[in-house]
Order: C-alpha cells, then sequence, then structure tokens
C-alpha cells in the first residue's frame, strides 16, 4: 500500500505537473490525456462531478 | 389578564369561563409560537475534521463536507468555514477556498482565497488557516437539501490543503428571523 505522500512523490516522479489531485490516498481528480499509471490503479477514486 | 414572567405571555384568570377556554389556550400559544419563531435554533449543520489531507495541482477539488442541511425561508444563518493548513509546494500563487453545494459542480456559497502564498520552506512558511464567517438567507442558499462542501483551488499547480496538525470545521447555524 503507498501512503497519501508517497503517491504524490510518485505521480511528479512520473512526469505529471497537473491535472491531478489526491484526497486522503486517493486519485479523486484525473484530467490528463493519458490513463492513470497502472502502478496507480489502486488507487483511484474519482470524485466524478465535473 | 395574567400573563407569564418572562415573555409576558396572555393566561387565563382563574376567574374566566370555561367556555373562552379555547379561544385563551389559541391566544396563549400563538403568543408562544411568535415567540419561538424570533429566537435562534442553533446549529443547523456542522463536522469537525481532522482527516482531510488534499494535494492538488490547480483543478478545484472538494477537500470535506458537513452533514446535510435544507434552508427554510425567512431564516438567518450564520456559516462558518475552516480549513486549518494550506500551504504551496511549488511555485507562488493564490489559493481559492470556496464553500459550494454537494461538490465542486454545486452552486457557490461563498468564496475566499489566500493570496501570494510562497512555496513552502522551513525558513520562510507562508500559509496557515483559512476561516471566513459569512450570513446568509434562502436568497443565496435555496429551499432544497444540500450538502456542505469545502473546496480548494490552487491558481498555480502545487498545493496542500490539511486538516490533520489543526482540524477543520463547517458550521452552519439559524441565529433567528431574517
Amino acid at each position: 500500500m503507498m501512503t497519501h505522500d508517497e503517491i504524490v512523490e510518485k505521480l511528479y516522479s512520473l512526469g505529471f505537473e497537473q491535472g491531478w489531485s489526491v484526497r486522503n490516498g486517493k486519485i479523486v481528480v484525473w484530467e490528463n490525456k493519458v490513463e492513470v499509471p497502472a502502478e496507480l490503479n489502486f488507487y483511484i477514486d474519482l470524485d466524478g462531478n465535473d | 389578564m395574567a400573563t407569564t414572567t418572562n415573555y409576558g405571555w396572555t393566561t387565563p384568570n382563574d376567574t374566566d369561563y370555561v367556555y373562552q377556554g379555547a379561544a385563551a389556550i389559541r391566544t396563549t400559544a400563538n403568543s408562544i409560537d411568535t415567540t419561538v419563531y424570533s429566537l435562534p435554533q442553533g446549529v443547523k449543520s456542522y463536522v469537525r475534521d481532522a482527516a482531510a489531507n488534499l494535494t492538488l495541482t490547480t483543478t478545484e477539488t472538494a477537500m470535506f463536507t458537513s452533514p446535510s442541511f435544507t434552508p427554510i425561508a425567512g431564516r438567518l444563518y450564520l456559516i462558518t468555514y475552516t480549513v486549518g493548513d494550506i500551504y504551496k509546494t511549488t511555485a507562488q500563487g493564490d489559493v481559492y477556498v470556496a464553500l459550494r453545494a454537494n461538490n465542486t459542480a454545486g452552486f457557490l456559497i461563498d468564496r475566499g482565497y489566500m493570496a501570494g502564498l510562497n512555496k513552502f520552506t522551513t525558513a520562510g512558511y507562508q500559509g496557515g488557516s483559512f476561516t471566513r464567517t459569512m450570513v446568509a438567507t434562502s436568497s443565496i442558499l435555496g429551499t432544497s437539501a444540500f450538502v456542505p462542501c469545502v473546496t480548494i483551488q490552487p491558481t498555480v499547480s502545487g498545493a496542500i490543503a490539511q486538516n490533520i496538525n489543526q482540524a477543520g470545521a463547517i458550521s452552519i447555524t439559524d441565529i433567528g428571523p431574517a
């Protein structure tokens, strides 16, 4: 399991500077043209209200 | 005519006719109704949140909510919302804090911002708690039930909003007739 901060660090390390939000250890916003990296799939829980 | 001690509500005298009792009760009840309506009704929606942890780029994102609330026409509400800590993690920028109905797509109740926050450094911390207080009636809030929701949106990518070290809160209190 990755912590909240580890998920954030992973996103930056993969080059994602924009288009995401992480709340309480879950990726709740994803607005990049590419899909969420597979290694982070477990942490996706989009708000779905945009 | 006898009256009550504190609010002066009219009550029947001991010597009044029984057949006038219904009218007397109605008069007293209406007085009570008027007085109670004029009083503050207390907290209608409240949360003290010590768990929300949000890291975001520039997309407005929901941070935490309080229980569902249904505004009543003619009442005045005191609304306060607080975020424990807000700071920038990259370049300098503003951070908007809004109170919306339900989520980021809901109608905007109120919004403020922390201006020109520098990137967080241990030597030059800029940031901290955020609090706004407002009053509102149904002309702003409507009369439909909604879930009060605090949202965050940086103008420049990279910010953290947390209620971990200092709690955040949403409080909506009925303070009397509008």
